[in-house]
């Protein structure tokens, strides 16, 4: 009964809320939440995925409809702490079996550090990280397989968080 | 420092303070290094003028209990001494102080109770202490060197992340029942001199006190029962044949604590297990039960909420939504622009992601409307009931099921406590009109009102809808059960402490310094430092035993997150250890095993994987949080000496 709804939800505000919308807010910063997953190539949804990230909604809690509707993992991310990123590239899709619907997309993050919500400073283990997603499409629509998201460190965005590091 | 030609006694001291080795001065360190067996300096009270000069041992210093001397006396010693630092602690080595790291654990007899005590024990030498390892390379903890990535994964390949189940994987989620049936009973016979208080406490079977003196030449107090107040905190991973961790508990100082009998040590030991596996199944089920009432309040909340929905016309809900998402916008604005006033500046992001998703919700509700409407897809003068079992049973209902889920009026009571469910709570409040949102607020449990000027001048007042945690330390003082229960979900405990904060403590209470990093600010600093004198640090690398109620923080350095788990149970053969957690996405507390160690069953010696710190809260009144014994008494230290702070001087908390 609850799938169906959500699945209705999705069907309902797709047609009217398919994409993002047109900002009314002042905050124009941020990837807006989507509630459906339109996206046509695995690159995008990480591209979402590391927007919504990089502001800091995958820190503060993903949505379960984003998790639904982006992933194909069981639980959302549950982290206590984030990487501090000054930027970060989506590389091209990658497809490394013979199926046109398992792809692989890397994730290049320069780091600056590590935090949490109390300002804590640690410096990054490394200043460079890659982060490789895995996808795959199912009923035409590209989700996140992996990593998992207890494996998965959410990467802030400087700039995209209010992050104020430890008087030191 | 090397300390020779000394033997020990502990002396009473405060719960919080250092442990105060009392020493006499004829004994040759080459006594103590041959297994502290030597029984023939007796520290009784008869002997108290051969006290000479003092040490200060950290406090929670590993000491070791030498067998029982012919007239029944024990002797104290600091384990060793330090021919060189314990790898990855901080030794002061300006101070007097040592800290040698354990010998290897040598199993008990069958019976615990009986028998000698193995290292020691008639006159055997106790195992020689394994050669210092190469910095960092068999320390869980080891983090000196951040940078060195290649330490880092060669780390994790030893260490291997525990796999955290999914919900899948344990089935339906399911709330912890109340209570635990067959804890310990603390009762032990025939011991000499001595009484043992087991008290029972209601349905958890528990008992809340562990061994106080009887009339006379008493062994152990654990809880200050009758008789002289000068206990010992014996930590219930002792065993014979281990290094005992002695915590000294309170006393004025001027009592030393009586002789150490040994036939009274073992079964006091015993009884001392047996009432802190009862007192830390307490503390669990307490948890768990304020755990529950925490998602009632958010069920509760829901539900308050919910019902200014019902039976709104379509025109009035998506008023409502315009209502709510200009509102957000202007809330989410004010965050990202002057922040929340006493708050860390990330908590101010938090609460404006969630005021932003809250907004994005409400604009996609709005537009499913208008769209609806201008289709005239629906009885717009008929927009019925919203709420879960009748949404969808109206004359639009698969509209109505759908914003239903959208607004989060769909009464699915699993989801109230959790990111989505507050987000829900967040829009609903926020589309309400001045007055109605009045009338909730009176209503609301979870939610903190806060004024921002913003600014142009204006005052701008945000209700912060939350799932348990409120800034600036709350509206009440904390107790025990509640500080456990604030640290399951990750959402709350990134609002009071990280892993990383737990795994500092646990550093900090084992060798007396902060690891850096993290790097702290000094406020935050000194709230770490002090909130680690509430604990015991167990080392599970050491063979210390968990017990019910410990914090088992996992946290690997290289990842910039980790997770809490509550013991349950824990078996020391196997290494098997019962954990509950929180889910986020049931929303609730869900109750699971992993084993300690990723080695096979048939290794003889099975090393925990790493990553894993311990921590035990102390039975008393802490930094952290108020305790009370299974009787509902409240137990503070027996020493007023630095512990009666309470839980008021955190500068942040949770308050649940």
């Amino acid at each position: 009964m609850k799938k169906a709804a959500l699945a209705l939800v999705f069907a309902l505000v797709g047609t009217a809320w398919a994409g993002p919308a047109p900002p009314k807010s002042p905050v124009r910063n941020h990837e807006p939440l989507r509630l459906k997953n339109t996206f046509q190539n695995p690159e995008d949804v990480v591209r979402y995925y590391c927007a919504r990230d990089a502001s800091g909604f995958v820190f503060t809690g993903m949505m379960e409809s984003e998790r639904k509707a982006f992933t194909s993992w069981k639980t959302v991310p549950d982290a206590d702490g984030f990487f501090v990123a000054k930027k970060y590239e989506v590389r091209a899709a990658r497809y490394p079996t013979k199926s046109p619907d398992v792809a692989e997309v890397d994730v290049d993050y320069q780091l600056s550090g590590q935090s949490d919500a109390h300002g804590t400073y640690n410096p990054a283990p490394s200043g460079h990280r890659t982060v490789t997603f895995s996808l795959a499409r199912q009923d035409k629509v590209w989700r996140i397989t992996g990593p998992q998201p207890y494996d998965l460190s959410p990467v802030i965005l400087e700039g995209k968080f209010p992050i104020h590091s430890a008087k030191r | 420092m090397l300390v020779r030609g000394k033997s020990f006694r502990i002396a009473a001291a405060g719960a919080l303070a250092p442990l105060a080795v009392l020493m006499s001065g004829n004994v040759l360190q080459s006594d103590i290094q041959a297994g502290c067996a030597s029984p023939h300096y007796l520290l009784t009270e008869g002997q108290s003028n051969d006290v000479g000069d003092s040490r200060v041992l950290p406090y929670n210093t590993p000491v070791y209990v030498a067998p029982a001397g012919s007239d029944g006396s024990v002797h104290v010693y600091p384990c060793g001494t330090a021919d060189y630092p314990p790898q990855g602690f901080h030794v002061d080595s300006t101070s007097d102080t040592s800290i040698t790291p354990a010998p290897p654990r040598v199993e008990p007899p069958p019976n615990p109770d009986q028998g000698n005590w193995q290292v020691g024990a008639n006159g055997a030498a106790p195992p020689p202490a394994p050669p210092p390892p190469a910095p960092g390379a068999d320390d869980p903890t080891y983090d000196a060197h951040f940078g060195d990535q290649t330490c880092f994964q060669q780390a994790y390949l030893r260490g291997r992340a525990p796999h955290m189940p999914t919900d899948d994987e344990l089935g339906t989620p399911h709330v912890v029942p109340g209570s635990i049936t067959g804890a310990p009973t603390a009762s032990v016979g025939g011991v000499t001199g001595g009484t043992t208080h087991g008290t029972p406490t209601g349905n958890a079977g528990s008992v809340a006190g562990a061994i106080s003196n009887g009339a006379a030449g008493g062994v152990v107090s654990a809880n200050g029962g009758n008789g002289p107040t000068a206990p010992v905190w014996i930590d219930n991973s002792v065993r014979q044949g281990d290094t005992a961790i002695i915590h000294t508990g309170a006393s004025d100082g001027s009592q030393p604590n009586p002789p150490l009998a040994v036939d009274n040590i073992t079964r006091g030991l015993a009884a001392v297990r047996a009432a802190d596996r009862a007192r830390g199944t307490e503390l669990l089920n307490a948890a768990l039960d304020r755990r529950r009432a925490l998602q009632h309040d958010a069920e509760d909340d829901q539900d308050t909420l919910a019902e200014h929905y019902a039976n709104l016309s379509a025109g009035n809900l998506a008023g409502a939504m315009d209502t709510a998402r200009t509102r957000l916008d202007q809330i989410a604005q004010a965050l990202d622009t002057v922040g929340l006033p006493g708050a860390a500046s990330v908590e101010s992001g938090r609460f404006r992601d969630f005021a932003l998703n809250a907004r994005d919700r409400a604009d996609a509700a709005e537009r499913l409307l208008g769209d609806q409407m201008q289709q005239q897809a629906f009885n717009a003068q008929s927009l019925m009931s919203l709420f879960g079992a009748s949404a969808g049973k109206g004359p639009n209902g698969e509209t109505e099921r759908a914003l239903a889920e959208l607004i989060g009026t769909s009464g699915d009571a699993a989801t109230a406590g959790t990111n989505d469910g507050l987000v829900s709570r967040l829009l609903m409040l926020n589309g309400l009109t001045a007055r109605e949102r009045d009338a909730a607020l009176a209503q609301l449990k979870l939610v903190e009102n806060r004024q921002l000027t913003l600014q142009n001048g204006q005052v701008l007042t945000v209700n912060l809808v939350h799932n348990g945690y409120l800034f600036g330390g709350g509206k009440s003082a904390m107790d025990c059960s509640s500080f456990v229960s604030s640290i399951l979900p990750a959402e709350v405990r990134k609002g009071a402490f990280t892993t990383a904060d737990f795994r500092a403590m646990w550093v900090y209470q084992r060798s007396g310094r902060l690891p850096m990093p993290p790097q702290y600010d000094s406020k935050r600093k000194t709230l770490v430092q002090d909130t680690a004198k509430a604990f015991i640090p167990i080392d599970i690398y050491r063979g210390d035993a968990l017990a019910a109620g410990d914090l088992l923080v996992f946290r690997l350095p290289w990842m910039a997150s980790g997770h809490i788990l509550i013991v349950r149970e824990f078996n020391p053969k196997t290494l098997e250890v019962k954990v509950v957690d929180a889910s986020q996405t049931a929303g609730t507390i869900r109750e699971w095993s992993l084993n300690l160690s990723v080695n096979p069953m048939w290794l003889p010696d099975r090393k925990p994987r790493k990553g894993f710190t311990a921590l035990r809260l102390k039975p008393v009144d802490t930094e952290v949080c108020t305790y009370k014994d299974g009787t509902g008494h409240h137990r503070a230290p027996a020493s007023e000496e630095g512990t009666r702070r309470g839980p008021h001087n955190r500068a942040e908390g949770t308050a649940l």
